[in-house]
């Protein structure tokens, strides 16, 4: 597995010793898109896999750039939104290829959150939530997961529902901070020799939780989490937030044929391919 | 179509009012907007097309025009029963959306409810005047007959002035049943006099060609058959039979109208679905009204009643300590 690369997109000067044909994610911070950082990288020989931009609000004058353009877009929020604002942002951000981030620091953000995500938006939020302390992250899940209305994919929900019986999925590879699939160039550090993108075998990486009495042994989300969000004085938090999503996605699947448990709806509109 | 309380508060205090008793009782304020999302998620559910915003006073929700927006947003079409009287900048901001939505596609509609002009202050009026303005040909009144004395004439004029929909809805005021003070409210000895009254107007329902529209609660036999016939002439619909209507109040608490609002206890998240909800409420009214109790005691006798086209008036009077 080669990693991706997260670089500035002002600074595409620095992937020149990045093993070519891998992928680029190219961090806009609060700027304008530009194409031309994208150019750069695809003349270069990358593949786009992602753009980074922080928005400060879901009607952000910055948004329409992103949504105008066709590459995978992540828009990270910046700021506690209101409701108000995702309503009117809603239209631009309902584009298949982009998604916003909501952080999760009150009942507002959840409500903008499932706002958005009723409304067309596709939403994430941070892999490392799932170990925060609350019930946000648990309404989240639940609202991403059994609701009744419709509801467009939210990650990291919907990719662990699609690949959590997927030997090669890492919840991981949907988190940017996450060194195994990710070299960040963003900083003014050197950067690393060409050894530094080749990823670890995945299949190998639960292999040390698996032994003796590690609390990860009995999580329900090893499969796809490998010990990546294991921190000794958290590890409660996750793995009884896998085991909730477990729950609830029992709940979700419907037994053949009853077709009123889960509703269309949710199937219409929440299972498409995640951006990143 | 169940309605939905947005909000427990109201500007006015109509003596005739039936939901002052749930209003008393109440709990919560504001409709919040992760209940509100629950709600919509429901009615998507349950396949229900329209939100219909009730209150008390829905425009008094600080966040009302917002709300409607998603609602919108969201596919539905919407309602509010208001009594128009919002602050200018609720007004416009409602008008905002609607204007929007309807460019989409979406139906709006305003049912202002509207009292004499003797029992409303100037001020309220001059409010409830500027949004029947803005209503227009998306808006129509409604009426709570609370007296025999009653004058409709007041609400021709405001059909006419302000080209609202031609129709006129009409409600027959209801005790609360096992209400706590109670409420002014017409009882059904009296209710010749009330289609006597109503009698009066019918040119000026022909005149303005304005649809009357019967709420639920009155009974066949209040009408002579002449008037009957004349109301026919008029294209009068009825509700002559009497079903839950199913009210959502701003804590997700349901009850099935609100004559009928002391069988509470539950709430929207104990359902999955709206005909749950309904399958529900129709055994409440069922076991708490074992012999079908009318209003009248010939209604037991009667056989349109034995035929269902009439329930025998409201089941407040059946289910209450209220005597006809």
């Amino acid at each position: 597995m080669t990693k991706a690369t997260i670089v500035l997109s002002d600074r595409t000067d620095r992937l020149e010793t990045v093993p070519r044909e891998s992928e680029v994610v190219l961090d806009f911070g609060d700027g304008p898109f530009d194409r031309k950082a994208v150019d750069a990288c695809l003349r270069a020989g990358f593949r786009v896999r992602t753009l980074l931009a922080a928005i400060e609000a879901p009607d952000s004058g910055n948004v329409a750039g992103y949504a105008g353009q066709g590459a995978p877009a992540v828009l990270l929020l910046s700021r506690p939104a209101t409701v108000e604002e995702a309503l009117r942002g809603a239209a631009g951000l309902a584009r298949p290829h982009l998604s916003v981030e909501v952080p999760l620091r009150g009942d507002d953000d959840l409500d903008v959150l499932k706002v958005l995500s009723s409304l067309g938006v596709r939403t994430r939020i941070a892999v490392g939530e799932l170990r925060s302390e609350g019930d946000l992250v648990l309404e989240a899940m639940t609202d991403a997961l059994v609701r009744m209305g419709r509801r467009t994919a939210v990650t990291p929900f919907e990719e662990v529902r699609a690949g959590r019986l997927d030997e090669s999925f890492e919840i991981a590879s949907l988190d940017f901070v996450a060194n195994d699939h990710f070299v960040d160039l963003r900083g003014e550090d050197e950067v690393p020799g060409p050894g530094a993108w080749d990823g670890p075998d995945v299949s190998r990486k639960r292999v040390p939780f698996l032994r003796g009495r590690h609390p990860c042994a009995f999580c329900e989300g090893l499969l796809f989490c490998h010990g990546y969000l294991y921190d000794e004085a958290t590890v409660d938090l996750c793995r009884g937030r896998f085991a909730e999503m477990m729950e609830l996605l029992s709940a979700q699947e419907a037994p053949a044929g009853n077709e009123e448990a889960v509703p269309a709806a949710c199937c219409d509109r929440g299972r498409e391919a995640g951006p990143c | 179509m169940p309605n939905l309380l947005v909000t427990q508060k109201c500007v006015r205090r109509c003596p005739y009012c039936f939901a002052d008793s749930y209003m008393a009782g109440s709990q919560g304020d504001f409709l919040r907007w992760d209940d509100f999302i629950y709600v919509l998620d429901f009615y998507e559910k349950s396949r229900v097309p329209i939100v219909s915003f009730l209150g008390g006073e829905p425009g008094i929700h600080p966040q009302v025009a917002q709300m409607m927006d998603y609602a919108m947003m969201r596919g539905f079409d919407f309602r509010m029963f208001t009594s128009g009287i919002l602050p200018a900048a609720t007004r416009e901001r409602i008008q905002e959306v609607r204007l929007r939505h309807e460019k989409a596609g979406r139906k709006v509609t305003f049912i202002v409810n509207v009292n004499h002009p003797d029992d409303t202050p100037e001020a309220q009026q001059r409010i409830q005047d500027e949004f029947l303005a803005m209503g227009g040909a998306q808006a129509s009144i409604s009426f709570n007959i609370y007296r025999t004395d009653f004058d409709l004439d007041f609400a021709f004029d405001l059909i006419e002035r302000h080209g609202l929909m031609p129709n006129l809805r009409l409600g027959l005021t209801h005790p609360i049943a096992k209400g706590g003070e109670g409420n002014v409210f017409v009882p059904p000895r009296d209710y010749p006099a009330v289609a006597a009254r109503l009698e009066r107007f019918f040119p000026r329902f022909a005149k303005g060609r304005v649809i009357p529209g019967f709420d639920c609660g009155f009974p066949i036999c209040m009408f002579t058959d002449a008037q009957l016939g004349a109301l026919t002439r008029l294209q009068a619909t009825f509700h002559w039979t009497c079903g839950p209507i199913v009210d959502i109040g701003p804590d997700l608490e349901l009850w099935p109208c609100f004559p009928l609002s002391h069988i509470r206890g539950k709430t929207l998240y104990d359902f999955d679905s709206l005909d749950e909800v309904m399958k529900y409420f129709v055994d409440q009214v069922k076991a708490q009204r074992p012999e079908g109790r009318g209003i009248y005691l010939e209604c037991d006798g009667c056989e349109h009643r034995q035929r269902g086209l009439c329930s025998g008036g409201c089941a407040a009077y059946a289910l209450g300590e209220v005597g006809p």
